[in-house]
């Protein structure tokens, strides 16, 4: 197991965002993080990123205490995609891939044949390679979005986060996404992905960590945890499940609750 | 500012019943400890009032309406204009005497003043040294002014004359070195705390181009105004004109 | 363009005017005597004006454009804020506080260091009270009404402190503090200017890499493990220390730091670690140019060459936030 969270809470203001959160993220798997808006799944990468302190229990990366890392050698060992990565300058995409290799002591004008070998990859597995000149601000949101997971994919960690890397992408797009994290996970790389589309969820990833209210409701594999009963609780959403190869996709039919226990108006 | 110094001199005691407040600028006047025994006025009629004059003594250039006020007030005004050579001098203190009634004083005062002035100066000599003032902000005295004027007298030719700069003209660091005067002549500091205006007269340039020989500290109130003290002004630049111009 | 090639020119556009400044000046000279006077150590006046009081100004222009294009390209860096500037945000008006306040009192005359060292101070407490005023992440509007407000308080803390001196010269020197001039500086000025600009590249240079992982926000530069409140403080007090030793012996010379970055960054592909030394050498260009040109123009007295700078530069604030504007309604990513 490459990370491990135990007892996960954090509290800000008076919200508690996670209470008691055990979660692991495996080598050479890819883990998905599910459950409504709120229900804590990128505060929960950012701490097992570790760029925040848990206020309770604590996260290990091959049994060693996340917080004893330097932040440049954590980073070098977790990548980690969030959701909103706005770029404040019109750089070009190569330099925006290029940023990914920072951990290992690479700059914009410091590239070692590691760096550049690493970057190319990341570019070419995520089809991004003809936006190397471009501007980052002249690229659609899609173009961008794949820009941003090369990014991460250039660190060639050991773990890699990424929070809703789907979200603004079109469906042919989603799929090469989620190829390129499967992919990566074919190469020993332990991958943890939050994720909205379920149907995504199930056909992508090897477990599932359904969460709600801060809480983990049920964890393992699609199967077992894409059931219409946890999905009504964790959601407030009636679901059917409808077959798809040897799969049961879920599929959102009508609102039972608002989260938040509220009846449907 | 010029003629307060002029009606200390001259004034019975009890006579003068105020004085401009820059005359109580140790630096700029020579006469400030006794203006500072009397009330101080600034350009501001109803002071002036206040203090209930005979007669005001006023600078021909002050605002024609402050004049006009006065006399509408009942008070007897006297505007004299500032002297700008040493001759202009005794004339302007022979006019301060006559208007508070000391006329005989004045005279005797003028006479006693050029007799000094010409044992202090002696004959004229042939060679004229050059020299150049330079005060805070880099600002030197052209023609038309009483330091020219006492600078020609004491037999030295003044670089912004001849230059024709104004009366009071900013004169470039750079003109100066290469003017390469004779003499620089510099004001004493204005007051204890610093200012930048007068930092640039420590200017490591001017330091190694004029080592102390070379310069010569004459503060605004020696030779500014017309008075009695011209006379120390000229006795040191004469001396100086001795030392530096090797003419005896 | 190489990149190379880039850099070459900028040096050499630098080094032109400054060779400029050198020759433009009120007095005429001989320049075949005076280099040979300069190169012989012959103590002539052409060697003179040439060593004591061209070349200082133009060191000055030079080390004080460095310091406030290197600090602005890092404020626009470190707040992602394309209108960031030590002179707008009033982190010079603080620092020139501090120098007033050492300078009049007399402390100045005891020991000279104390002047550089009092503005440096001053710099630090004005970007300190604009990070905690306006707050992380604040957006254009807020960090520049803060910044507006600092300037202001520190701009009018300067004149009543200058009215508050005995010395009659004192009062006008405002002139000189808030709208800053190079005229009549010495060698000691550099002396005194230029370690401080050095120690604050020092921070503010190895900051580089923080400031390219900030560009695509704070989240991912913590997971590239770059801590944002780390480089905050390291380009701040760099930023301090430079604008510190450059407002010490020039006064304000404001919208430098804000002209320089966007000269060059299309230049150096909008990465900010680059954008800082280019801009330093672009910041040296451009105040070297307009203190020339203060030389030149036909007016009475020397224009102020913070004078200078303000007529190029607010039109140029005024152009950026028309393109804001613009870029907000068409949607454009950066500014």
């Amino acid at each position: 197991m490459a990370v491990v969270a135990r007892g996960l809470r954090l509290v800000l203001g008076r919200r508690v965002v996670l209470d008691g959160v055990d979660v692991a993220v495996a080598d050479g798997a890819v883990t998905a993080l599910v459950g409504a808006n709120g229900a804590g799944k990128s505060t929960l990468l950012r701490l097992l990123a570790g760029i925040d302190a848990p206020d309770g229990g604590d996260v290990t990366l091959d049994d060693a205490p996340l917080r004893q890392f330097e932040p440049a050698a954590r980073a070098r060992q977790i990548a980690f995609l969030p959701q909103q990565a706005q770029p404040q300058w019109p750089i070009c995409g190569r330099d925006v891939v290029s940023l990914g290799r920072l951990p290992h002591g690479a700059g914009f004008d410091r590239e070692s044949p590691a760096d550049t070998l690493a970057i190319d990859r990341a570019m070419t597995r995520t089809g991004t390679a003809a936006f190397a000149q471009r501007r980052i601000d002249r690229l659609s949101a899609g173009e961008r979005a794949r820009l941003l997971l090369a990014r991460a994919l250039a660190t060639e960690a050991k773990v890699l986060l990424a929070d809703e890397p789907t979200a603004a992408l079109d469906p042919g797009y989603q799929l090469d996404a989620m190829t390129a994290l499967r992919d990566e996970a074919g190469r020993g790389v332990a991958v943890a992905v939050a994720l909205h589309d379920l149907a995504l969820a199930a056909r992508f990833c090897d477990r599932l960590v359904l969460m709600a209210a801060g809480r983990v409701v049920t964890a393992g594999t699609p199967a077992e945890v894409l059931q219409v009963d946890a999905l009504r609780a964790a959601y407030g959403v009636a679901f059917e499940l409808v077959a798809f190869g040897d799969l049961r996709l879920p599929v959102p039919v009508s609102r039972t609750a608002r989260p938040g226990g509220g009846a449907p108006p | 500012m010029c003629f307060d110094q002029l009606a200390l001199t001259l004034a019975a005691p009890g006579q003068l019943v105020g004085v401009s407040d820059v005359a109580r600028d140790p630096l700029l006047s020579p006469r400030w400890r006794e203006a500072r025994a009397l009330p101080a006025v600034r350009m501001r009629i109803e002071e002036i009032l206040g203090l209930r004059p005979d007669l005001v003594l006023l600078d021909a250039q002050a605002p024609a309406h402050v004049a006009a006020l006065l006399r509408r007030a009942g008070v007897a005004v006297v505007a004299l204009r500032e002297a700008a050579t040493f001759a202009e001098g005794l004339a302007r203190l022979r006019d301060v005497a006559q208007a508070l009634g000391r006329g005989d004083a004045g005279r005797t005062l003028a006479d006693d003043l050029e007799r000094q002035r010409a044992a202090i100066v002696g004959e004229p000599t042939a060679r004229r040294p050059l020299a150049a003032v330079w005060q805070a902000n880099g600002f030197t005295v052209g023609a038309g002014t009483m330091p020219d004027d006492l600078l020609r007298l004491a037999g030295w030719r003044n670089l912004a004359a001849e230059r024709g700069m104004g009366a009071f003209a900013p004169l470039p660091l750079e003109t100066l070195l290469r003017a390469a005067p004779d003499l620089l002549i510099l004001d004493g500091a204005s007051s204890e705390r610093p200012s930048l205006a007068e930092a640039l007269l420590a200017h490591r340039a001017l330091r190694r181009e004029f080592p102390g020989g070379r310069t010569l500290v004459l503060p605004p109130g020696q030779w500014l105004c017309a008075g009695p003290q011209n006379l120390d002004a000229l006795r040191q630049l004469v001396a100086a004109r001795r030392r530096i111009g090797g003419v005896p | 363009m190489s990149g190379a090639g880039r850099w070459w020119w900028l040096m050499l556009v630098v080094a032109a005017l400054l060779a400029l400044s050198i020759v433009v000046g009120p007095a005429g000279l001989s320049w075949r005597a005076a280099i040979a006077d300069v190169l012989t150590g012959h103590d002539s006046v052409p060697a003179l004006v040439v060593l004591e009081i061209r070349l200082p100004r133009a060191l000055l222009g030079a080390v004080v454009g460095a310091a406030l294009g290197m600090a602005g390209a890092a404020m626009q860096g470190l707040l992602r804020n394309p209108l960031a500037e030590p002179g707008v945000l009033g982190v010079s008006a603080c620092a020139a506080l501090g120098a007033v306040i050492a300078f009049y009192s007399g402390l100045v005359q005891l020991l000279p260091a104390v002047l550089p060292v009092a503005a440096m101070l001053g710099a630090l407490l004005g970007t300190v009270a604009l990070f905690v005023w306006a707050g992380r992440g604040a957006t254009v509007t807020t960090l520049l009404l803060v910044g507006v407000a600092i300037n202001a308080l520190a701009g009018a803390a300067t004149a009543f402190g200058l009215a508050l001196s005995p010395n009659p010269y004192a009062f006008y020197e405002v002139m000189f503090w808030l709208m800053g001039s190079l005229a009549d500086r010495s060698l000691d000025h550099v002396a005194l200017a230029l370690p401080c600009v050095v120690l604050g590249a020092i921070p503010l240079l190895a900051m580089r890499r923080g400031l390219d992982a900030l560009s695509l926000g704070e989240e991912t530069a913590l997971a590239l493990g770059i801590v944002p409140s780390r480089v905050a403080r390291w380009v701040g007090l760099g930023t301090a220390l430079a604008v510190g030793g450059a407002v010490a012996v020039s006064g304000v010379i404001g919208f430098v730091g804000l002209m320089a970055p966007h000269a060059v960054r299309p230049f150096v592909g909008y990465r900010p670690g680059a954008t800082m030394l280019a801009s330093a050498g672009a910041g040296a260009a451009l105040t070297l140019a307009a203190d020339v040109a203060v030389r030149l123009l036909p007016t009475g007295r020397e224009l102020q060459l913070g004078v200078m700078t303000a007529l190029l530069g607010a039109p140029f604030l005024g152009w950026l936030a028309l393109r804001h504007r613009a870029g907000r309604a068409g949607g454009a990513a950066w500014l």
